[in-house]
């Protein structure tokens, strides 16, 4: 990003003629500037990658139990996203009688908020990491666990035995999910001495696709997997298992509110699935040493944006990969009981994820990496 | 009062019920204490409404206590009315009626399997054998140009014969039914479908005989208890067929019975199609004016149809006019309902939807 930064003042100084280093308050209105983009940047990322996924899971699910969607809308249906977009940004928006009215309007931005501020912690490419944090890991799974107090505060606000045992309930899923996948990612912590996701990428370089980390964390990337599968089905899925009684929390929700659990559910998925392809599959790397940058001249502008472009490539593909299987997967398997959820996240998730970090500190000790 | 024990209506979230019944739960943490079904949101006052009408208007409104099974109410209906006023069925009739019973069994076990596997959060496979169930519909519309309510029977047979291509449609199907069924058990067959279905909602011996309980749910705890064969009505007594049961009695079993029921119902359809090209002959009683059906004294009459929710039957008193005295009609999914709190004591309350689905309660046949 320093190179963009560079080029970004550069350019700024040729085309007002100024030296900003002697002026210090325009420098930082500048930087200030450059944030705001990089912020819109990472905001269309957001709800383009929501889209594809949105659009993804149609297609997968439709191939799977042989049946037609929408097709008729442009583009065999993908405009219908934006369509539906427009749609519940009209929808009445409604408070019901007994709910506390405070609560129940925040509640959808504090699920939103973490998310949408997420993307800001994973690094899209090399330098491209709007907050930059030398904790990354830890940061970024603490702000992933934020939506669930929006969750509880969601079914709380509206003064419901039912919506608040969900909420309750869909936290506790949450929580129970998010400690196994806390501890997978400490082994990688362990194999990297680092807790920046640039360093752990960096350091998934030098052999390709055999330097990856999924190899010698290999059972903390299934249960990584497992987890997000088991997020994807429960917390913030209310059409699947909105007859037991566990996530009916959105159930008062309605028109943009909806819409913001709506796509937290969906960014949220694509922003684990892309957390675990930084930390488990090299990120942004490519699985080989091939990239079309070697044709471009070193300090080009060119250079850099096709170098970013490529790098966010390989992330988005990692990513869909992960996402096709997670989707499979939704599709053939019913969803878990919420206790027998709970207790095989207990009782097999959290020992294999021990067992994974015992396996890696084994590994450490033998000198293999680092 | 005891202040861990909270109140909750947990009643409108099931798809095959979609808000008609309510079921107060008494819960203690996650067990359920008592539960109490209160049904009644779907009365359309269908006994009473027979009283204004004649039989021969009364007919079409008799396939509206179970939409799902219209031949079968109408059946019921059909067969009690001509009980009234000793009106024979051509054997013909009686084969073409058992065999679109027979598919309408079919049809409204896998629309239930399609709810169920939607309850117990599996969407895939719900669509799948919906998809087999249109297949179904699609051969009722093209016999009866109607995709629910047929309208079909007459008093004294039915209103169209089947021709050589609507049998070749019907087997189509069975071939395609029967290849299909066995891909679909192997999907069921994973280890989270059992741990939601398996050992819950056991439903022994002696408590579903003491709730009066008929069909696939009875079967299902080891009585081979099947009016087909008991009483044999119409020409089930001249078609081969077996009454598969269960062991266990638990929802999982519940499940299977219905698989197997629907092989069975396969059998006879076979055994029916068979029959009908082979032969011909009249579909109706020539001797017979629908139009002026009226019993010649006062009779009291009583069908009895193995429904695809259990024991139909429909009961006529008639004071010799041409309209009945009085119609009352019996369903097996009302007793159903009765066993909830039994069933449900002392359980999750995530296994609400299990055993409830796995009942096959259907509530405008609760109401009527």
């Amino acid at each position: 990003m320093d190179f963009f930064v560079n080029n970004y003042i550069d350019l700024f100084e040729k085309l007002f003629n100024v030296d900003f280093l002697y002026h210090p308050l325009l420098f930082y209105l500048i930087f200030l500037l450059w944030y705001f983009i990089e912020f819109f940047i990472i905001l269309t990322i957001m709800m383009f990658a929501s889209a594809i996924f949105i659009i993804m899971e149609k297609k997968i699910l439709t191939f799977y139990i042989s049946r037609k969607t929408s097709n008729l809308i442009c583009l065999t249906d993908c405009l219908q996203i934006i369509a539906h977009g427009i749609k519940l940004f009209f929808k009445e928006d409604k408070f019901p009688q007994n709910a506390d009215k405070t609560l129940f309007f925040i509640a959808p931005i504090i699920v939103f908020a973490p998310v949408l501020f997420v993307w800001m912690l994973l690094p899209f490419g090399a330098g491209f990491l709007p907050v930059k944090s030398d904790v990354g890991i830890l940061f970024f799974i603490a702000v992933v666990l934020m939506p669930s107090l929006g969750i509880f505060l969601s079914g709380y606000a509206c003064c419901d035995k039912y919506l608040t045992i969900s909420a309750l309930k869909s936290c506790l899923h949450i929580i129970c999910n998010i400690i196994p996948i806390l501890l997978s990612a400490l082994s990688i912590v362990i194999l990297s001495d680092s807790m920046s996701f640039q360093d752990i990428v960096n350091l998934q370089y030098e052999h390709g696709l055999l330097s990856w980390y999924c190899f010698p964390a290999f059972i903390g990337f299934i249960v990584v997997f497992i987890c997000i599968c088991l997020m994807y089905k429960l917390p913030f899925n209310f059409s699947q298992v909105e007859k037991t009684i566990i996530s009916n929390y959105n159930a008062q929700y309605s028109g943009i509110k909806s819409a913001m659990f709506y796509l937290a559910q969906y960014s949220s998925v694509f922003i684990i699935c892309a957390f675990c392809s930084t930390i488990f599959l090299g990120g942004y790397l490519p699985p080989f040493h091939f990239s079309f940058t070697n044709f471009f001249d070193d300090n080009s502008i060119l250079y850099g944006m096709f170098m970013l472009t490529e790098q966010f490539f390989w992330l988005f593909v990692k990513t869909i990969i992960l996402l096709i299987f997670v989707i499979s997967i939704k599709t053939y398997l019913p969803a878990m009981r919420i206790d027998t959820d709970i207790s095989f996240c207990c009782k097999y998730l959290l020992p294999l994820s021990l067992i994974n970090l015992l396996i890696v500190c084994l590994i450490k000790l033998g000198g293999l990496y680092g | 009062m005891n202040k861990s024990i909270l109140n909750i209506n947990t009643g409108s979230q099931n798809s095959s019920i979609s808000g008609l019944l309510k079921l107060i739960a008494e819960t203690d943490g996650d067990i359920i204490k008592s539960i109490e079904p209160v049904i009644g949101f779907l009365h359309r006052g269908l006994e009473k409404s027979a009283e204004t009408k004649t039989f021969l208007q009364y007919l079409p409104l008799a396939e509206k206590i179970d939409c799902t099974s219209g031949f079968l109410c109408q059946e019921a209906f059909c067969s009690a009315v001509e009980m009234l006023c000793e009106i024979d069925v051509p054997k013909r009739a009686k084969y073409i009626r058992v065999l679109l019973m027979e598919l309408n069994r079919i049809a409204s076990h896998l629309l239930w399997f399609g709810s169920y596997l939607l309850d117990l959060g599996s969407f895939s496979p719900s669509f799948f054998l919906l998809n087999e169930r249109k297949l179904i519909l699609k051969i009722f519309e093209n016999l009866t140009d109607e995709k629910i309510l047929y309208n079909f029977h007459k008093f004294g047979g039915v209103k169209q014969d089947l021709n050589k291509k609507s049998l070749c449609d019907i087997e189509d199907f069975l071939k395609i039914l029967s290849s299909k069924l066995e891909k679909y058990k192997n999907i069921l067959n994973n280890p989270i479908f059992l741990a939601k279905t398996k050992n819950i909602g056991i439903l022994s011996k002696n408590t579903a005989l003491n709730y009066s309980i008929t069909g696939a749910n009875l079967r299902a705890s080891d009585v081979p208890l099947d009016f087909r064969k008991t009483q044999p009505y119409l020409i089930y007594n001249q078609v081969d067929f077996d009454i598969p049961t269960q062991k266990q009695g638990d929802c999982y079993s519940r499940f299977l019975q219905r698989l197997a029921e629907i092989k069975e119902s396969q059998k006879i359809i076979l055994q029916c199609i068979e029959y009908l090209k082979l032969t011909k002959g009249e579909i109706n009683n020539p001797n017979i004016n629908i139009d002026t059906v009226i019993p010649k004294k006062d009779k009291t009459v009583i069908s009895y149809i193995e429904s695809s929710r259990g024991l139909t039957s429909c009961m006529i008193i008639s004071d010799g006019s041409s309209k009945p005295y009085r119609i009352k009609w019996r369903t097996g999914s009302f007793y159903s309902v009765q066993l909830l709190p039994v069933l449900l004591k002392h359980r999750y309350l995530t296994d609400i939807t299990a055993v409830l689905g796995s009942l096959d309660i259907f509530l405008p046949e609760v109401d009527r």
